[in-house]
């Protein structure tokens, strides 16, 4: 195999990989999903506080139009990244803000997660509330994963093809955590 | 770890630790299979190794029964039956069908071998553990599993890891199947192994994370107090559950048996795909009607997604629902009726050689042929209904995973054993192993389909004895153990062939004739298996030019 024969393969396979992925983890969180739907749709009562007292202390909208606009930063930049006009040098940048919005998204889950908890509600008081920690929990687990996979693609020293590959790559999982996370938000809140 | 990245070394890493787990595996089922026979009567030195909590005086306890036939099923499937034709077989031979260096992502590869490594130790050593291994059955139901002891916690996180460990293999398998096949290797000339271990690939690949999804459920229900799979009310000795409830126990049955059922055709896909490629080698034929099969392959993987609820017959879903998995179920046996046909028709003609390899093979074709057919009634409302949760079940899928899938892999360890080694394992020997085999494990499971239509339960720690319908069978239960027994003995042949021939076997390069690319090299095959890399320009079965 010539070398750039072998570049070539090493894409689609890169390509290939991802999408394989992607639909894993689709699968994984559909697998949770539909659990939440099934024990939803099957309780006469479904008793979720931030319908009812909690949601004037919790500011709910301003909160997850905040980790949303995070997320939606993160799939921008990583499109970026995945242009091959891109200069190498400013690579790094882009990968640190992804980074950035990252941990902003997955420190927000863990207060709001913590904020309950203090309050006694626990993924044990109920089966919304744990259907909410384990959903939340889920997605922000991915997030953190992709801003791991950020952090590393901007330290690693690759040759710019390879770097912009992998941006595409990054691109595609952001753009799924985006999906994942209008998912969740519907799904927990406005259903 | 660096060797590992070698796609042939971790084929045989895999194959080495899956072998131990089938032994392991074959270990339990001989100690439960002595309580079935002589319920309650001592064993020997069991009281020395399992010690006064699991065997007090040698008898073995229903507790620890549970966890060595949990564990059997768990270890057979998980750790053995599925890492061996797949982490083995596939990551060995697919690149080398393909005419590929190696595995698109070795790293990949490595790392997925390394996690079941892991689990598979995880889950072994939980027999330490006060309250031993798992005990809730391969299915773990809850809410038995999940009031079951820290063993359980231990196997859902077991089943964790081995989801990510399969991921990492299927991405990598598959990928260098799209990506790096060899110049002219179009997807219909692959080798039908290769379509086989594909399919495979992606069923792990999509329906493994439903199962983790579930596992997730369990683990919170177990360790965070959640109440996921229990439902408002529950009592145990007569003593409520301080837990919210609220919880549904059938959605773990519907999560696990969405992964499950695809799973028992992971077991069952690779099998196929290695008795295609020793029928056509050792009767000089290619295949009959090479697309239909890859047609019928691609058909039962995407079918198999939508028939799980036929496990779940007996839970009370309305008709409408259990119509509805009724049929699919009868219309999974189509695209399996045609595969095995396609190779019945194959032999057709062919000029025969009764090597060890192709007499696995054959024995395959009735014995997966006879699980196949149980598996109808079994799919059906009102047959379902009597046998149920019996031993005929038990009949029916070890018909399709033991003389089934075991002796496929048997026929491709005794067909590929010249190519990782560059001997042959002695022809002899191998026959004294399958002839021993073949009687050994249809004594042991023939019995069973009777005994389920008899009525008999499955999962009985004392095989039935308050039970005046299973009566009869209780005679049974010695010989079948007696020829489990045979079976293993008959499986030290094996081993003692194997070890021998690696080092003083036959030497054979190609002892076969076979056409299919993984022959196109030398035997074993050297770093970046191909001096040359190959250019491929027609089918893979090129049997039919010898004879014209
Ligand atoms: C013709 C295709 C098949 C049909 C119609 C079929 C049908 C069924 C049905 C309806 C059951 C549930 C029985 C019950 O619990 O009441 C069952 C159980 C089972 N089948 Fe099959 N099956 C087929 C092929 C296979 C294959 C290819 C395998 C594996 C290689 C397999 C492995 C199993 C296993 C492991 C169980 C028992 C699971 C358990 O409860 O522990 N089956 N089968
Ligand atoms: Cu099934």
């Amino acid at each position: 195999m010539s070398a750039i024969a072998l570049s070539d393969r090493q894409g689609r396979a890169a390509s290939t990989g991802m999408w394989l992925f992607i639909a894993s983890i689709v699968m994984f969180y559909g697998a949770l999903f539909s659990g939440y739907v099934l024990l939803r749709a099957g309780s006469t009562v479904w008793e979720t506080p931030w319908r009812t007292g909690l949601a004037a202390e919790w500011p709910i909208a301003v909160d997850h139009w905040f980790r949303t606009m995070w997320l939606g930063i993160a799939v921008m930049q990583s499109r970026r990244l995945s242009g091959t006009g891109v200069p190498v040098a400013g690579l790094p940048r882009f990968s640190w803000v992804i980074a950035l919005a990252g941990t902003a998204f997955v420190w927000r889950c863990a207060d709001i997660a913590g904020w309950l908890a203090s309050r006694g509600l626990v993924p044990a008081t109920s089966v919304p509330l744990a259907c909410w920690y384990v959903l939340t929990g889920t997605v922000a687990l991915l997030v953190a994963g992709g801003t791991i996979a950020a952090v590393w693609v901007a330290l690693e020293p690759v040759p710019a093809v390879q770097r912009a590959r992998r941006g595409a790559m990054l691109q595609r999982y952001w753009l799924l955590m985006f999906v994942l996370w209008i998912t969740t938000v519907g799904g927990l809140y406005l259903v | 770890m660096r060797a590992l990245t070698d796609h042939k070394t971790l084929g045989i890493a895999y194959a080495n630790t899956s072998g131990v787990f089938m032994v392991v595996g074959f270990l339990l089922m001989l100690l439960f299979r002595w309580q079935l026979a002589w319920p309650g009567q001592p064993i020997p030195i069991a009281t020395a190794i399992f010690g006064e909590t699991n065997a007090p005086g040698g008898i073995l306890l229903p507790e620890f029964y549970y966890q060595l036939v949990a564990m059997h099923g768990s270890v057979m499937i998980f750790l053995a039956v599925v890492p061996m034709a797949v982490g083995a077989l596939g990551s060995y031979f697919v690149p080398l069908q393909i005419g590929a260096p190696g595995l698109a992502f070795p790293r990949l590869g490595a790392a997925g071998f390394l996690t079941y490594l892991a689990a598979g130790l995880l889950m072994a050593a939980s027999f330490v553990l006060p309250g031993g291994a798992a005990n809730s059955g391969w299915t773990s139901y809850p809410p038995l599993a999940i009031l079951a002891s820290s063993g359980q916690t231990v196997w859902l996180v077991g089943i964790l890891m081995l989801g990510v460990s399969s991921m990492l293999g299927a991405i990598s398998l598959v990928a260098t199947v799209v990506a790096y096949r060899a110049p002219g290797l179009t997807l219909m000339r692959l080798p039908f192994f290769v379509w086989s271990q594909v399919m495979t690939a992606l069923l792990l690949l999509l329906a493994f994370p439903a199962l983790q999804g579930a596992a997730v459920f369990q683990l919170m229900d177990r360790v965070a107090g959640t109440s996921f799979f229990l439902p408002s009310g529950l009592a145990v000795s007569n003593t409520p559950l301080a837990v919210s409830g609220g919880g549904n126990p059938l959605l773990w049955q519907h999560l696990f048996w969405f992964l499950a059922h695809p799973e028992v055709y992971v077991l069952i896909l690779p099998a196929m795909g290695v008795v295609a490629e020793v029928i056509t080698a050792h009767a000089r034929r290619a295949l009959w009607r090479y697309g239909l099969m890859v047609g019928a392959v691609v058909a039962l993987g995407a079918w198999s997604m939508v028939v799980w609820a036929h496990h779940m017959l007996l839970t009370g879903m309305s008709t409408t629902l259990s119509s509805f998995f009724q049929i699919t179920t009868m219309a999974v046996s189509v695209p399996s009726v045609i595969l095995i046909t396609s190779l019945v028709v194959t032999l057709w003609g062919g000029a025969i050689r009764y090597t060890t390899a192709m007499c696995f093979a054959l024995a395959f074709l009735p014995m997966f042929g006879l699980g196949g057919v149980t598996g109808l009634p079994l799919g059906l409302g009102p047959s379902n209904l009597i046998l149920h949760d019996t031993y005929y079940v038990i009949g029916h899928f070890h018909y399709l995973v033991a003389p089934g899938t075991m002796f496929a892999l048997f026929a491709a360890i005794y067909h590929w054993f010249p190519k990782i080694t560059g001997r042959r394992l002695n022809e002899r020997l191998g026959l004294v192993h399958f002839i021993g085999s073949f009687v050994a494990m249809n004594a042991v499971f023939l019995p069973m389909f009777l005994m389920g239509i008899m009525g008999v339960n499955r999962r009985m720690y004392d095989a039935g004895l308050q039970y005046q319908l299973a009566e009869p069978t209780l005679a049974w239960n010695p010989h079948m153990t007696w020829n489990a027994v045979a079976l293993g003995v008959f499986q030290l042949v094996f081993l003692f062939n194997v070890v021998w021939s690696a080092k003083r076997g036959e030497p054979a390069e190609n002892p076969w004739q076979a056409t299919t690319l993984e022959w196109a090299t030398t035997s074993p095959p050297p770093a970046g298996n191909f001096a040359t890399p190959p250019v491929v320009t027609g089918g893979p079965y090129r049997y039919e030019e010898e004879r014209a």
